[in-house]
């Protein structure tokens, strides 16, 4: 075991805050508009510090840092790219001004006022289904974090992760988006002092620091650890995919339900705006890490999931050690908490009571209280609330079992590409083209998210794939964006057929703050 | 661009971004506060999240 009495002390009080602040938040839902978008108060400082924390998640600081450990300081572009998109939305507003301004709590539902409730289904079920493939790795990679940092023994991994989801629940459950809102603020501090203390310790410990870490970039991967146009992995393919993903990548509902409870259009705007001097150090640091755990071992072929945090158990003094796991810790909450959150929010909102609204034969408009004529208020809270046991279970074992392709960040957008590819030609041209309609909206789904499906089967089954399409399973970047393409060709094209038979549906953002 | 142009942009780059994330950090922890107490005290009375956003919200 790496880590002292003290340590473990530290991440023991600050999981038994987290739980007191989850069942103090039960008092405050009242409705599912409580329970899934905080009653839509959020102010901008709250929403920046939720929305960090929930991007900054103990996965994404586990599969950045493999990128480090396996390509250097090239990953580093990620960073580059994921500030100028940033920027962009948080200067223009891009999608999330319009959204926030048609009041909708999950990104689906935005397709029942602008298309149907046909739309609304399709879009519910593809998101639900990217969206927990998504998930799949994260609680099994978070675990590793922990085996590794406290020196466990690998055989308690799952062990881990089950006793982490179930904390997590626990919390989600008493207080929805309110709970999570309060953690993800205590959170957002430990996570950056975390940051803070382990970034620190590297750059002063003396067989790091930045010299030996270039040096250990240079002999173990040469030119191609700096060069991201020239190494194969990344390349121009992989710069384009990053650029488009994150300009439309803001529909992810775990990332746009922040902008979606914020208290206006122009709050949610801001939010992104003040996060974007965050997207940068949230990629590089971690990359840093997994960089700095290259340097330390110096054996490229080690697990990386295991390398970075074994390196910082062993770096870390007492006390400190302590503060970053708890760090990582609410790293790992705060994630898991908003995943399981949004993505049993679609289910039932976007799934479940659709399709119990169209048997009961219930009207197409939204009431007072949220709902759409499928179940009521406290049933969708009731309903989200058992859908997050199901999915935690779900998790659980996905994530004891399944095998990685390439690597995790690889799986990570890929996954997510299936409901990306289809936003582009759904939402993005949905809010800002208007002759964007349903046949339209049915085909960009569809196609956009067949090709990464078909990429996940292929890589499955690499032995049945013909030898022509073996570059498309070798190389998810491609993948990545030709579906983004695909998916927004498809609207463009089957709604420019069929305006006079499917006419779209006029939205009004004239009174937009 | 050659290598060694690349190493120097990284360094810039990774203190860049460091600054900046802290610097976020800091002021969005320091404004925040007041707001997560407001949340907390309307918590305590039993107040749901919509009341309080519409009570907050008005002028």
């Amino acid at each position: 075991m790496h880590l002292s009495w003290i340590d473990y002390a530290i991440v023991f009080v600050y999981i038994g805050g987290t739980i007191i602040a989850g069942t103090l938040a039960r008092g405050a839902i009242k409705g599912i508009s409580d329970f899934l978008v905080a009653g839509r108060g959020l102010k901008t400082h709250m929403a920046v510090a939720t929305m960090v924390s929930t991007g900054l998640g103990l996965v994404t600081v586990m599969y950045m840092a493999e990128e480090g450990f396996k390509y250097g300081f090239v990953p580093f572009v990620f960073g580059v790219m994921a500030l100028i998109t940033s920027l962009i939305i948080g200067r223009t507003g891009f999608i999330v001004s319009r959204l926030r301004h048609l009041q909708v709590m999950t990104v689906p539902e935005f397709y029942e006022l602008k298309y149907t409730r046909g739309v609304r289904l399709l879009g519910g079920i593809i998101l639900t289904l990217a969206g927990t493939l998504n998930m799949g790795l994260f609680p099994i990679l978070g675990s590793k974090f922990v085996v590794g940092f406290t020196g466990l023994d690998k055989e308690y991994v799952n062990y881990v992760m089950v006793a982490m989801l179930v904390i997590v629940v626990f919390y989600t459950l008493m207080g929805g988006m309110v709970s999570v809102v309060l953690t993800d603020f205590a959170q957002f501090v430990l996570l950056a002092a975390g940051f803070l203390f382990g970034t620190y310790v590297i750059l002063n410990h003396p067989q790091l620091g930045w010299d030996n870490m270039v040096q250990a970039v240079q002999t173990h991967h040469g030119d191609l650890g700096f060069d991201p146009i020239a190494n194969p992995g990344y390349g121009i393919s992989m710069i384009l995919f990053l650029f488009c993903v994150g300009l439309v990548g803001v529909v992810w509902q775990p990332e746009m339900m922040r902008p979606l409870s914020a208290e206006s259009p122009k709050v949610a705007r801001r939010v992104f705006w003040i996060s974007s001097a965050t997207v940068m150090g949230r990629a590089l640091v971690p990359m840093f890490w997994g960089i700095a755990a290259l340097t330390y071992f110096g054996d490229p072929s080690a697990d990386p999931h295991y390398a970075m945090p074994e390196m910082l158990g062993k770096i870390l003094p007492i006390g400190i050690a302590g503060l970053l796991m708890a760090g990582m810790f609410a790293a790992f909450m705060s994630t898991h908490d908003s995943y399981l959150l949004a993505w049993s929010g679609v289910i039932v909102r976007d799934v479940v009571s659709p399709i119990k609204a169209m048997l009961s034969k219930s009207g197409g408009s939204r009431a007072e209280d949220g709902t759409w004529g499928g179940l009521s208020s406290e049933r969708e809270v009731y309903w989200v609330r058992a859908i997050v046991v199901i999915l935690a279970a779900f998790l659980a074992i996905f994530g004891a079992l399944y095998q990685l392709p390439e690597t995790a960040f690889r799986f990570m957008y890929v996954t997510g590409s299936i409901y990306f590819s289809g936003c582009v030609g759904t939402i993005a041209l949905g809010l800002y083209w208007k002759k964007a309609n349903t046949p339209g909206a049915y085909c960009a789904l569809i196609l956009g998210a067949l090709v990464p499906i078909n990429f996940l089967i292929m890589t499955e089954n690499q032995e049945l794939v013909p030898e022509f399409l073996l570059p498309l399973v070798e190389n998810s970047n491609l993948v990545g964006l030709t579906s983004l393409i695909v998916g927004g060709l498809a609207m463009l094209i089957v709604a420019s057929l069929t305006q006079k038979s499917h006419p779209p549906r006029p939205l009004d953002f004239s009174d937009m703050e | 661009m050659d290598v060694e142009t690349w190493k120097e942009v990284w360094k810039l780059v990774f203190i860049a971004s460091s600054i900046a994330f802290y610097a976020v950090v800091i002021a969005v922890a320091f404004k925040g506060f007041g707001d997560v107490a407001q949340m907390l005290r309307n918590m305590a009375a039993g107040r749901g999240a919509s009341e309080s956003a519409t009570d907050s919200n008005q002028p």
